[in-house]
C-alpha cells in the first residue's frame, strides 16, 4: 500500500550570489512522499523550503541529486515532457493565488483542461464540479481582481484540482487568509487528500495548517533535521506537538 | 524621497532605456522633417511642385499630431512606472503636492535631456542619411542643410510644451488617486464591458467614415488642400472606431463560444481583450505612421521609377553620341546601333537622305490613338518631305552645336550635297533593352563624350540624358518620399518596441501560470509569436489599405494614376519585410525578457 509518488535523492542547491559568493541552500536532502500521504515542510525564514518545493515541482533544477516522480525521473525530461506532466499530474497552489488577471474565474480554471485538449462538454462539468466543491460557483463570470483574497485562492486551488493531478504543490496556500479562510481552505485540501487520494506537499510556517498534514518535515539550513507523523491521533493533539516542537526551535 | 527614486531608477533601468531611446527618436524624427519643411529654399529648388511647401507643411502637422500621441504614451508609461514608487512616497508621509511636483520637474527632465539628444542625433542622422541617400540616388540636391537654428528651436518649443502639457495632465490624474490606488497600481485590471447598441454602432460609423475618407481621397483636388486635414480626420476616427470596436466585439464573441475552450485561445483572447482599453488608440497610430511610411515610400519610389519610363518615352533611343571616339562596346543588351554622317555649318547640321533611307531613323510620334508616344522607323524620304525636320535630327543638331536651342537640321538628297557644306563627322546613336541595366556604362560614355567634344550632359539628346535632367527636376521628391518613409518607419519602431516591451513585466507573471499548469517552452514563444502578431498585423492591413486609397491623392502631382502606383509594389515588399524581420526581433527579444 505504501507505494512512493514522489523519491528525491542526494539533493543540492547552490545559488550564485550577486556579489559572487556561492550560496549553498539544500544540503544532501533526500525525502519521500508515499501515495495519498499530505506532508508539510516547516522551517525558518530562509531555511530553504521553497527552494526544496521548486525543485521537487519541476520549476526548479537542482544543483545536483534526483527527483522521481511516479517512477518518472523528472530530471532527465525534455520541456514538452515537463510541460505534460505539469499539465497532466502536478497541481499548484501559491500564496499570491498566480490567477490570470485577464481571464474569468472560469476560464482560469478551466485553462489546465483546454491544454489538454479536453471536450468543451467535460470541460464545463469539470469545473462545474470543483467550483461546487470550493463554492465559488457565484464567482464564475467575474475577474480575479474583483475577489477577495480568501476567493482567490480558492480558485487557485480550484484550478489546481481541476484535471485530477495526482500530486498539489503548496508554498505557504494559506499564507495570505485570515484564521477562518485558512481553515477553510485546510479542510478542502485534507478532503481532497482522504477522498480523491491526492497526494500534498505544502510548505508553510503556520502550526495550525501543517497540523492538518499527515507528516510533517522540519527544515533547518537546507536539511531535514526532524519529522513528525500525525499516526492515529486527533489533528488538536497533532497541532498541540507541532507548537511544542516549534518551541523547541526557536 | 531622491532615495527612492533613485533605486527605481536601477532596478527599471530598462524601461527607463526604452523610453528615452523612444523619445530621442522622436524628438530626432521630428528635428529632421522640419529641418526639410522649413526650408523653403531647398524645397523651391529641388521640386517643380509649386505646392510642395504646402504639403510638407501639412506633413509637419500630421507629423505633430503622432508626436503627441506619441508621447501621450511615453508619458502614461513613466506615470506606470513611478507610480507603485509615489504611492511608497505617499504611505511614507509626502504630500500629493510634493509627489506632483516630483512628477512634473522628472516628466519634464527627462523630456528636455531627450529632446536635446534627439536633436544632436538629427544633426548626425540628417548629415549621414541625406550624404548616403543621395549618392544612392545619385542625385544632387542644392541649399541642403543638416544644421537649421530655426528647426532647433520649433523642436525644442514643440517639445517642451507637450513635456510640459502631459506633465500637468500626469499630475491631474496622480492627484485624483488614492494611495492605495497607486501602490497596487500595476494590478489594476480594466475589463471593457459591451455595449449591446452603443458599440456595433459606433464601429459601424468607424467603418462608414473609414470608407468616406477612401471615397474622397481621389478627389482630393476637387475639394482642395482643406480636404486634405478632413479626410485625415475622418480617416484617423474611423480606424480607431472601427477597430476598437470590432476587436471588442469579436473578443466578448468568442469569449462565450466553446471556440475558446481549446488549447491556448482562451488565453490570447484574454489577452487581447484585456489589452484593449490599452491596444486600440495605439493600433490606430500605428496603422497610421505604417500608412506614412508606406506612402511617402510609394511616392518616392513612384518618382525614381516614373523618371526612366518618362524619359523612355521622350527618346527613342538610348544615347546619341556626337563622335565616333566613344566606344559602345561596354554596353549590355544592345538593341539597335547606327552611324550616321553629318556636317556642321554655323547654325545648320547637314544630314543625308541616302543614309537614312538606307537605315531607317526611329523617331517619337504620337501615338494613333492618341494618348501618349510611339516609335516610327522614318527614311530620308520621309525626312525630307516633313517642311520642319522631326525634332529628334532637331534635338541631336543643338547637342552636336553643344547648346539648348537655336539649331536647325537638314537633311540633302546624298553624300555629297551634304559634303558640299563641310566635313563629314560621325555620330553614333544606340537603343539598349534596359536603360537602368547599363546606368554605369552610359554615365561613363556620357562623361567620356564630355571630355572628347565638350558635349554638356543638359545639351545631350537620347533618353538617358534625359533621365538625368529630370533627375536634377524631381530628384527632390524622390529623396524627400524615402527619407520620410525611413523616418516614419523608425518612429512606428520606437512606438511599437514601446508598447510591447512595456507589457513584459505583466505578462511575464502570466507566463509563469502558464508554464506552471503545463504549457511548454515552445507552446509559449507560440503563443507570444501570436500575441503579438496581432498587434503587427492589424495596423498593417489598415495601414496598407489606407495607401492604397491615399496613393489616388497624387495622382495629380505625378502625372496620371498609374504612375502614382509605380512604387508601391517595391515599397510594399521592402516595407513588409522590414516590418516581418522588426516582428521577429520582437518577438525574440520579448521571449527572452519573458523566461527571465
Ligand atoms: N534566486 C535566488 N538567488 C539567490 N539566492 C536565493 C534565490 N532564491 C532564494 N535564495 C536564497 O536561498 C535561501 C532559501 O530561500 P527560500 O526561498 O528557499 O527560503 P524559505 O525557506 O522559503 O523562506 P521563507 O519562509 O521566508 O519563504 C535564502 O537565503 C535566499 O536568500
Ligand atoms: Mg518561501
Amino acid at each position: 500500500m505504501t507505494e512512493p509518488v514522489l523519491n528525491a535523492n542526494q539533493l543540492n542547491k547552490t545559488y550564485a550570489s550577486t556579489a559572487g559568493v556561492a550560496h549553498e541552500v539544500l544540503h544532501d536532502l533526500s525525502l519521500t512522499v508515499d501515495k495519498g500521504e499530505f506532508v508539510a515542510i516547516m522551517g525558518p525564514s530562509g531555511s530553504g523550503k521553497s527552494t526544496l518545493l521548486n525543485i521537487l515541482s519541476t520549476l526548479m533544477q537542482p544543483s545536483s541529486g534526483s527527483v522521481t516522480i511516479n517512477n518518472k525521473n523528472i530530471l532527465q525530461m525534455n520541456d514538452a515532457e515537463i510541460a505534460k506532466f505539469r499539465g497532466q499530474d502536478m497541481g499548484f497552489i501559491f500564496q499570491d493565488y498566480n490567477l490570470i488577471e485577464s481571464l474569468t474565474v472560469q476560464e482560469n480554471i478551466s485553462l489546465p483542461l483546454t491544454l489538454q485538449k479536453v471536450s468543451p462538454k467535460d470541460i464545463k462539468k469539470a469545473v462545474q464540479k470543483v467550483a461546487q466543491l470550493l463554492h465559488i460557483e457565484s464567482y464564475l463570470k467575474q475577474y480575479p481582481t474583483e475577489l477577495s483574497g480568501g476567493q482567490q485562492q480558492r480558485v487557485g486551488a480550484a484550478r489546481a484540482l481541476v484535471h485530477n493531478p495526482t500530486l498539489i504543490f503548496g508554498d505557504e496556500p494559506t499564507g495570505a487568509l485570515d484564521s477562518e479562510n485558512a481553515r477553510e481552505m485546510m479542510n478542502y485540501l485534507n478532503q481532497i487528500n482522504e477522498n480523491e487520494g491526492i497526494s500534498i506537499i505544502m510548505v508553510t510556517h503556520d502550526a495550525f495548517s501543517a497540523s492538518f498534514a499527515s507528516r510533517i518535515l522540519f527544515l533547518t539550513d537546507g536539511q531535514i533535521t526532524k519529522t513528525i507523523s500525525r499516526d492515529n491521533r486527533s489533528r488538536e493533539a497533532f497541532y498541540q506537538q507541532v507548537l511544542s516542537e516549534l518551541g523547541n526551535f526557536n | 524621497m531622491f532615495g527612492i527614486a533613485l533605486k527605481s531608477l536601477r532596478s527599471k533601468w530598462r524601461d527607463y532605456i526604452v523610453l528615452f531611446v523612444g523619445l530621442i527618436i522622436s524628438a530626432a524624427i521630428f528635428y529632421m522633417f522640419s529641418a526639410m519643411a522649413t526650408n523653403r529654399a531647398f524645397l523651391e529648388a529641388n521640386s517643380i511642385v509649386s505646392q510642395i511647401t504646402i504639403i510638407f507643411v501639412i506633413g509637419e502637422v500630421l507629423l505633430g499630431l503622432i508626436t503627441f500621441v506619441y508621447l501621450n504614451f511615453a508619458n502614461g508609461f513613466l506615470l506606470r512606472l513611478r507610480q507603485s514608487e509615489y504611492g511608497l512616497m505617499s504611505m511614507l508621509g509626502a504630500t500629493k503636492k510634493q509627489i506632483g511636483s516630483l512628477l512634473l520637474r522628472e516628466t519634464l527632465s527627462i523630456g528636455i535631456i531627450a529632446t536635446i539628444i534627439g536633436i544632436l542625433i538629427g544633426f548626425a542622422l540628417t548629415k549621414l542619411s541625406s550624404h548616403y541617400l543621395m549618392n544612392l540616388l545619385g542625385v544632387k540636391l542644392a541649399h541642403w542643410q543638416s544644421i537649421s537654428m530655426k528647426s532647433v528651436i520649433i523642436t525644442l518649443l514643440f517639445f517642451i510644451v507637450l513635456f510640459t502639457l502631459n506633465g500637468l495632465y500626469n499630475r491631474h490624474r496622480l492627484r485624483k488617486q488614492d494611495t492605495l490606488t497607486l501602490l497596487l497600481a500595476n494590478k489594476q485590471v480594466n475589463q471593457p464591458i459591451v455595449h449591446k447598441v452603443i458599440d456595433p454602432l459606433l464601429g459601424l460609423i468607424g467603418l462608414g467614415l473609414l470608407v468616406i475618407s477612401y471615397v474622397l481621397m481621389p478627389n482630393i483636388v476637387k475639394i482642395g488642400l482643406s480636404g486634405f486635414v478632413v479626410i485625415l480626420v475622418l480617416n484617423v476616427l474611423g480606424t480607431y472606431w472601427f477597430v476598437s470596436r470590432t476587436l471588442k466585439m469579436l473578443t466578448n464573441w468568442i469569449r462565450n463560444s466553446t471556440y475558446s475552450l481549446h488549447g491556448l485561445r482562451t488565453f490570447i483572447n484574454g489577452q487581447l481583450a484585456f489589452r484593449l482599453p490599452d491596444y486600440q488608440r495605439i493600433l490606430s497610430s500605428i496603422a497610421i505612421m505604417f500608412a506614412l511610411a508606406l506612402g511617402a515610400m510609394s511616392v518616392g519610389q513612384g518618382y525614381y521609377r516614373m523618371l526612366p519610363n518618362q524619359a523612355e518615352k521622350t527618346y527613342p533611343v538610348t544615347a546619341v553620341y556626337a563622335t565616333d571616339k566613344v566606344n559602345t562596346d561596354n554596353l549590355k543588351g544592345v538593341q539597335w546601333q547606327q552611324d550616321y554622317q553629318y556636317v556642321v555649318k554655323g547654325q545648320t547640321v547637314y544630314f543625308n537622305a541616302t543614309e537614312f533611307n538606307e537605315h531607317k531613323l526611329p523617331t517619337k510620334v504620337s501615338a494613333k490613338n492618341g494618348s501618349g508616344t510611339q516609335t516610327k522607323w522614318v527614311t530620308g524620304d520621309w525626312l525630307q518631305k516633313k517642311a520642319a525636320y522631326d525634332y529628334t535630327l532637331d534635338g541631336i543638331a543643338n547637342q552636336i552645336l553643344n547648346q539648348q536651342y537655336g539649331a536647325k537640321a537638314v537633311v540633302t538628297e546624298n553624300a555629297s550635297e551634304m559634303m558640299a557644306h563641310g566635313t563629314p563627322r560621325t555620330i553614333q546613336m544606340v537603343k539598349v533593352a534596359d536603360m537602368m541595366a547599363n546606368d554605369q556604362a552610359l554615365s561613363h560614355n556620357q562623361k567620356l563624350q564630355e571630355k572628347l567634344v565638350g558635349t554638356k550632359s543638359e545639351f545631350a539628346t537620347g533618353s538617358y540624358a534625359t533621365y538625368g535632367q529630370l533627375k536634377g527636376i524631381f530628384g527632390g521628391i524622390e529623396f524627400m518620399g524615402i527619407f520620410l518613409g525611413i523616418g516614419f518607419l523608425a518612429m512606428l519602431a520606437a512606438t511599437l518596441m514601446f508598447k510591447t516591451l512595456s507589457g513584459v513585466a505583466d505578462d511575464k507573471n502570466r507566463y509563469r501560470v502558464l508554464a506552471m499548469i503545463g504549457t511548454s517552452e515552445k507552446k509559449i514563444t507560440q503563443i507570444i509569436a501570436v500575441d503579438l502578431g496581432i498587434l503587427f498585423v492589424i495596423p498593417m492591413v489598415i495601414g496598407i489599405l489606407d495607401v492604397i486609397f491615399g496613393l489616388q491623392m497624387f495622382a495629380p502631382l505625378m502625372a496620371g494614376t498609374n504612375n502614382a502606383y509605380l512604387g508601391f509594389g517595391p515599397s510594399l515588399i521592402g516595407i513588409v519585410s522590414l516590418y516581418i524581420i522588426y516582428y521577429c526581433l520582437t518577438v525574440w527579444m520579448y521571449r527572452r525578457l519573458i523566461k527571465k
